[in-house]
């Protein structure tokens, strides 16, 4: 049998990045108003059930598991190259693995947001709690109302000789010199660590060219062809779906609604009361 | 089919009604779908809610829910998640030891940030505001001569709980006055320190004095053996607690879980034999509410609104939550848009109350 991740559902917001923060936050925002209503929206943030702070159960994390980037030589005073990680989960899950070029105290977010911009993926989302959804476009069904009802999440790791499983999430952790920024997307709710394998471990930053870092001043460079790991990986970035905006046409009728009958209530109850006066 | 009748509607048809908008709320983060079951909410109750003291009610859980929302940004703006996005502002920082880490205090506040909370903050609102709805519509005290025998055990606790929220809006109107002729401030923060604590203390005592008199009378005992009441009161409140552990379950998951539905349908069979159980024995009800066919459409009418969101769901998920990353617009999804609009339909399908002025009035004339 196979170790099974601890429980440790008390410790979870000190585990995960973003979840339980957003969860924390709405029970201390409510103030106690959810037990006259049953607790109707309280905990819809939970973590993952199997999430642990550094336990997993694959064999991937062993010595040497985090890929290193080839500092260029022209490479900008003030900057560093980090590794970045994306594996998008699953048995035929893609590995996105970039190098970016950042200053050092930039955060996480601005990695992500970076890498997305460079490869032209949709910017990394987050549902109304917080919790990160997306990463370059993945998964594509956007945030569910109610995240708890799903365990899958996006799982934040920082990588070094071995993957250690985030403290804080990514708007909060300032990049050095030397880390590897690691994500994997998590289906069954699991903190398995990004799966590199080993021709991905030594990359080079092969078109940064001086003139790009020196233009855009800000970040990256260039990215490993993604490898697949075997033919129809379903689970991968995705590119934006066209333009899928309605206009505001659906929006004013709607409020238009709202008001209309707001109002009508606002009349007739007034209208009550003049006459029972 | 509905002629007007004298007799108000079923207060269980309207909790059933209400408490569907509300699950139907509860799955939601849309501003349109959350405004449009508040609007429903006010327009039914402006329609059908009689001149009872706690018809009130409404109003007074509408200004509470302003206070949430209030209350769920300003906590945003102050310990929330720092979120992603576009920052319109930014507070000093305090940095905290890494045993907080995931709590921040000050730092950027982002719109994204901002306008997730307010909707967080207005889907509460809402589902205050079908609480609100029930108890202006439905009378509490109608509604606890339909409490069944086989909740007997626990008649103390049910009696504080379904009357406490119109005790409170009455005991506001109390004390308001009484400190009105006092010439005290009823208004503004001092007037609201001076209200708090004895609105809260008499509203409680009120009910749990109600609750007394109500067992001093006898209400709800039933004439069997103890050993046979104590089994149906077990299994009575066995099922309680497991349809209520069973439903937060299913309406956080939406469903999707089969433990959650296996749960309400065990805990729900448990109830149903309980309340059968002690339901024996010789006991007459005076001019019992009958459940007719406005009740039965009113319940459906709610139905019907908790059924277009959780449809809306499973086809469009993205169209139930508020827009965030990118910011744009809530959609208008037909579906849940119909089912909330359905549910106004009591306005017209519930009988109408004749104003208790107008009767007396018509008598002494």
């Amino acid at each position: 049998m196979t170790p099974r991740p601890q429980r440790h559902r008390a410790l979870l917001w000190h585990a995960e990045p973003r979840r339980t923060a957003g969860g924390r936050l709405r029970v201390l925002g409510v103030l106690g108003l959810v037990a006259m209503v049953s607790g109707v929206g309280a905990a819809t943030a939970v973590g993952p059930a199997d999430a642990t702070s550094r336990t997993t159960t694959t064999t991937t994390q062993t010595h040497g598991a985090s890929p290193t980037c080839t500092v260029p030589a022209h490479l900008a005073k003030g900057r560093i190259v980090v590794p970045l990680v994306v594996d998008f989960g699953g048995p035929n899950g893609k590995v996105l693995i970039t190098c970016v070029v950042t200053t050092p105290g930039g955060n996480g977010e601005q990695l992500l947001d970076d890498q997305a911009a460079r490869l032209g993926y949709p910017q990394p989302s987050y549902c109304v709690s917080g919790l990160l959804w997306t990463i370059d476009g993945y998964p594509s069904s956007g945030c569910p109302a109610n995240p708890g009802s799903d365990d899958a999440y996006w799982a934040y790791f920082h990588g070094g000789t071995t993957w250690t499983y985030a403290t804080v999430g990514p708007a909060e952790w300032k990049v050095s010199s030397g880390d590897v920024e690691g994500w994997r997307y998590e289906p069954a709710g699991k903190a398995d660590a990004p799966r590199t394998s080993s021709r991905a471990r030594a990359l080079e930053v092969r078109a940064a060219s001086t003139t790009t870092i020196a233009t855009t001043s800000t970040t990256t460079v260039t990215t490993h062809p993604p490898p697949s790991r075997s033919t129809g990986g379903s689970a991968g970035p995705r590119r934006p779906p066209g333009k899928s905006g309605t206009g505001p046409l659906p929006f004013i009728i709607g409020a238009a609604l709202v008001l209309v009958l707001g109002a009508a209530a606002l009349v007739r109850t007034r209208r009550a009361h003049l006459r029972s006066a | 089919m509905l002629r007007t009748r004298l007799q108000p509607l079923h207060p269980i048809a309207w909790w059933c009604w209400a408490g569907a908008l509300a699950a139907a709320a509860s799955r939601t983060t849309n501003l349109l779908l959350l405004g449009l079951i508040v609007a429903v909410c006010a327009w039914v109750v402006a329609a059908r809610r009689g001149n009872s003291p706690w018809a009130r009610s409404f109003g007074a859980l509408l200004r509470l829910g302003v206070f949430v929302i209030v209350i769920r940004v300003v906590v945003q703006i102050l310990f929330g998640d720092r979120t992603a996005g576009t920052t319109l502002f930014s507070l000093p920082e305090i940095p905290l030891p890494s045993w907080a880490a995931g709590v921040t205090i000050g730092g950027p506040v982002t719109v994204q940030a901002l306008l997730g909370a307010a909707s967080q903050g207005l889907r509460l609102a809402a589902i205050l505001a079908c609480f609100g709805a029930a108890n202006s519509l439905a009378s509490s005290f109608r509604l606890l001569r339909c409490v069944p025998a086989g909740l007997y055990e626990v008649a103390v606790a049910v009696t504080v709980a379904i009357t406490f929220t119109p005790q409170v809006v009455l005991s506001i109107a109390r004390v308001r006055d009484a400190r009105r002729l006092r010439g005290r401030a009823t208004s503004g923060l001092r007037g609201w320190r001076g209200l708090a604590v004895p609105v809260l203390e008499s509203a409680l005592e009120r009910s749990v004095a109600l609750a007394a008199s109500m067992d001093a009378r006898g209400f709800g005992r039933r004439v069997t053996s103890s050993g046979r009441r104590r089994a149906t009161a077990v299994v009575t409140l066995g099922g309680l607690v497991g349809l209520g552990i069973g439903l937060f379950e299913v309406l956080d998951s939406g469903g999707s879980s089969g433990i959650g539905l296996a749960v309400v349908g065990l805990g729900g069979a448990l109830v149903v034999a309980g309340l059968v159980a002690g339901s024996h024995g010789p006991r007459s009800r005076y001019r019992p509410d009958r459940w007719r066919a406005a009740e039965w459409l009113v319940l459906a009418a709610g139905l019907a609104a908790a059924a277009g969101v959780v449809v809306t769901g499973h086809t469009d998920p993205n169209a139930l939550s508020q827009p965030l990353y990118p910011l744009g617009l809530p959609a208008l999804p037909p579906v849940a848009l119909a089912g909330i609009l359905l549910a106004a339909l009591p306005s017209v399908i519930a009988p109408a109350l004749v104003p208790m002025r107008a009767t007396l009035h018509g008598a002494l004339a």
